[in-house]
């Protein structure tokens, strides 16, 4: 049952990722551009690779976590992604930006319920990378 | 020679000049429309008015291929923007809303400061054209009919739905995007150049 919940949770995490990169990749890049430029974030010379690349590597991240490969990897990536994603989007928040978050398309303005709901992917991306490390501790080991 | 001269003035008076009734400019026949939604009272309104905004007029509202739409938005926490709104149409009805636009986006802190609108438009205008803009919104009438426009701006905003200002929505070859904030005119052409239109 333990094993269930943890795929799930695995399942879970990869169809935000894919969610989000889907979200950004149905528009034209400059939409996601446009977004990441008004943070003020991100130096002007990169907004374009950024907002070109990151859709990608969220699917990526997302194909790899719905395959369940490499995953003690991938998950580690993902909580690392989603902490970059709260930090930013928390110091913007106090610093009273009001536009659009960018997590998934136009449309959702950055507010306290983006960072509660940021928090609880980080949580889950913890549980799931934590799984991952252990599940292949528990794993056995191939001898000749 | 004045032949000419008469067909060329009228083309680039349709082009570039700002419609006097609808606050539109760029030709009506352009294949993209940018609609914009702006508080006179708004820092980010005012960057982006006289940031891609400009540069869209000097470019590719010039060169016919898009049209921009000025929308009235005043939010409810800018206590003159309604006021500031009413006289940028009252002067569009003149032919002045360009130059009044400019002036208001310019001024914005001191007039905010004050509320002294009426003081800011009245610097940019011939006592003629004041005289006319002060008897547009002393008429019950076309001051009814201006606060209408302004009415139906907001309510066509809050329809799409618009949770900020600036915010744009361009349109063309079937295609619509919400544009927010003071973006920079590199990525706003990019995205007009990549919206499928003739």
């Amino acid at each position: 049952m333990y094993r269930v919940i943890a795929i799930l949770g695995r399942l879970l995490l990869a169809a935000v990722f894919l969610y989000a990169a889907y979200t950004k990749l149905r528009d034209p890049w400059m939409i996601f551009a446009m977004e990441i430029d008004a943070m003020h974030v991100v130096p002007g010379s990169s907004v374009e690779f950024v907002a070109r690349t990151m859709p990608w590597f969220e699917l990526l991240i997302g194909v790899l976590l719905v395959i369940g490969i490499l995953t003690r990897y991938v998950a580690s990536i993902a909580t690392a992604l989603l902490v970059c994603f709260f930090s930013v989007l928390l110091v913007l928040y106090l610093r009273g930006f009001q536009g659009d978050c960018g997590c998934f398309g136009p449309g959702e303005q950055l507010g306290p319920k983006t960072l509660a709901r940021d928090g609880v992917l980080i949580l889950l991306s913890i549980w799931v990378t934590w799984e991952a490390f252990r599940r292949s501790k528990q794993a056995p080991v191939a001898t000749i | 020679m004045r032949v000419l001269l008469l067909p060329l003035l009228f083309a680039a008076t349709t082009l570039f000049a700002t419609d006097a009734m609808d606050r539109s400019a760029g030709s009506p026949n352009a294949p993209v429309t940018l609609e914009v939604f702006s508080d006179f009272q708004c820092p980010h309104c005012a960057r982006l008015h006289f940031g891609a905004i400009k540069e869209a007029l000097g470019d590719c509202v010039a060169s016919g291929k898009v049209r921009i739409i000025y929308r009235d938005f005043p939010l409810q926490q800018h206590p003159y923007a309604r006021k500031a709104a009413q006289y940028a149409d009252a002067a569009a009805r003149i032919g002045r809303y360009d130059r009044i636009c400019d002036a208001l986006f310019r001024t914005q802190e001191e007039w905010g400061r004050t509320g002294d609108v009426e003081g800011t438009v009245a610097k940019e205008l011939t006592p003629a054209e004041m005289a006319k803009v002060r008897k547009i919104l002393t008429d019950p009438k076309s001051l009814a009919e201006i606060n209408n426009e302004i009415d139906a701006d907001m309510a066509l905003g809050y329809k799409i739905p618009l949770s900020e200002t600036p915010t744009m929505i361009l349109s063309g070859g079937g295609k619509k995007y919400p544009v927010k904030g003071d973006v920079r005119y590199d990525l706003l052409k990019q995205l007009i150049n990549s919206l499928p239109v003739k």
